[in-house]
């Protein structure tokens, strides 16, 4: 069987096809290596959140904060403390603490991202809530510790999200 | 009988589809090439900033349990680390390293909060 060619034809139906080929390769490589490299940075950016929200739980839940009395003064925090033994929820500081206001807190923490401090009734029904709204269809940590609260154990959450 | 001008090549000559497909494999190559550089290149970017995070998060922490203990003293090896006091703003090879205490570096707001470097590859607290 005979192939012809007509004149100024240069690409053949083979070249055209290869080329389709590889320029699928091409984009499948390329968005492989971009994905790979965004999985990374994403993986930090969560890891590094759960690890700053473990760090703030601490600081809040470890200390009665710096000066001890903040709670008389909160304009002149420099630590934010909320109990006065370890895991140990204070009413003073508590209310102290969650009528700062929300920017000022993350700037005392020194906090990008938004967060929600809660802790709940034994019911799982939230007793005290304090930060920004929650944080749906994002990127979300969330450190969860038991803590004495008004004499009874209460969960305690600290939500991180971008 | 229909006369078909032939296509062919002559000798000695390459026909235009050759010099695309050799042009086409070249470029596919030589983006294999980049992209496998490119890729080393990143590894490597990612083996520092997991290096500068290992050495943030354990200067946090030491920071963060002083903090806590007032009266501790911690000393903790590390890398090339920089402080921009009061700002709170730790640098460790240009790897920004967040402290959630806003005064850190002002030693009025708390007992222990002087960070000082040893030989640029201590830090005291």
């Amino acid at each position: 069987m005979k192939k012809y060619k007509s004149k100024g034809q240069v690409i053949s139906m083979d070249l055209m096809i290869s080329l389709v080929v590889i320029s699928i390769l091409f984009l499948f490589m390329i968005n492989y290596y971009q994905k790979i490299e965004d999985d990374f940075y994403d993986d930090v950016k969560f890891q590094d959140m759960q690890i700053y929200g473990h760090a703030i739980t601490q600081i809040l839940l470890k200390t009665p904060g710096i000066p001890s009395n903040w709670e008389n003064d909160a304009s002149n925090v420099n630590m934010t403390g909320i109990v006065d033994i370890e895991n140990r929820v204070v009413d003073d500081k508590l209310n102290a603490f969650i009528g700062l206001d929300y920017d000022f807190t993350r700037d005392l923490w020194n906090l990008e991202e938004d967060f929600l401090m809660e802790i709940f009734y034994q019911n799982n029904s939230v007793e005290v809530s304090y930060g920004a709204t929650s944080a749906r269809n994002k990127k979300a940590v969330a450190i969860q510790r038991v803590v004495l609260y008004q004499n009874e154990k209460r969960k305690f959450k600290l939500t991180i999200w971008e | 009988m229909r006369n078909v001008k032939k296509n062919w090549c002559s000798r000695g000559q390459v026909s235009i589809e050759i010099i695309f497909a050799i042009g086409i494999i070249m470029l596919f190559f030589s983006t294999i090439l980049y992209y496998s550089f490119d890729k080393g290149r990143d590894n490597d970017l990612h083996q520092q900033i997991q290096n500068n995070r290992i050495i943030c998060n354990t200067l946090r922490n030491g920071i963060v349990e002083a903090a806590i203990l007032p009266g501790m003293s911690k000393e903790i090896s590390t890398g090339n680390v920089r402080i921009n006091s009061p700002s709170s703003l730790i640098q460790i090879n240009d790897y920004p390293c967040k402290i959630p205490l806003r005064a850190f570096g002002n030693s009025s707001g708390y007992n222990i909060t002087t960070a000082k470097i040893t030989n640029n590859e201590k830090i005291q607290i």
